[in-house]
């Protein structure tokens, strides 16, 4: 997906980005982290830091005016980490329904192109199901296609 | 890279570049142990075994 985005770094391990936001409220730094919490299974999690203080915060809604240019780099930095460590199994726990209804109309917009390259479920009424566009859901697990020529190398 | 590349300070060097708009740094990790993203994952990994995984990805994950 082409979509406007900021540039981010990533720690040589692969396990930590960060970005900065710009906008009308100035800059916000983001940070993620994906950490281990089962076999193949790593839990994505987004930060926002507040400067002042040095605390981490997800509950903060920074009002910035790029809320769509956030998304499309969250949406990169998984197809970053998901190329370095094919294998991996994503878990998507949002701290509220309004973050989880964000996350799933989010992917339910690009589902098109993101079904492309990714399986994705979505925990919804005590049963996980394929993610399908419009439906909201808990949390949600996300893993890359293996690739036909990944079938064949291996 | 662009300017405002250029200018941003790195403390560890720039080891590479990604297709999707990543700069890759020459640091090691720095929020291993850093309680906010610690309570993060214990909170997702209780729910996770909570609900269980999909019977598709329990077989993948054996």
């Amino acid at each position: 997906m082409d979509l406007d985005h900021y540039q981010y770094d990533i720690k040589y391990s692969f396990f930590e980005f960060e970005f900065i936001s710009v906008g009308p409220k100035g800059k916000v730094r983001k940070k993620v982290k994906f950490l281990k919490i089962g076999k193949g299974i790593y839990n994505f999690s987004f930060a926002d830091v507040d400067e002042m203080t040095g605390i981490d915060n997800d509950k903060v809604i920074s009002n910035n005016g790029d809320r769509n240019k956030i998304l499309a780099t969250l949406a990169n930095i998984i197809y970053d980490f998901t190329e370095t460590f094919n294998d991996i199994i994503i878990y998507i726990l949002a701290n509220s329904a309004s973050r989880s209804r964000l996350y799933q109309m989010n992917i339910s917009k690009y589902y098109y192109e993101i079904e492309k390259k990714f399986k994705v479920f979505g925990y919804k009424n005590g049963k996980w199901q394929h993610f399908q566009p419009n439906q909201q859901y808990e949390s949600f697990l996300v893993y890359r296609k293996t690739s036909l020529l990944q079938l064949i190398v291996n | 890279m662009n300017k405002k590349n250029k200018a941003r300070k790195y403390t560890g060097k720039i080891i590479g570049t990604t297709p999707f708009g990543g700069i890759i740094i020459d640091e090691p990790n720095k929020y291993d142990n850093d309680p906010f993203f610690l309570k993060k994952a214990a909170e997702a990994k209780a729910h996770l075994e909570k609900v269980g995984l999909p019977k598709e990805l329990m077989n993948r994950n054996k």
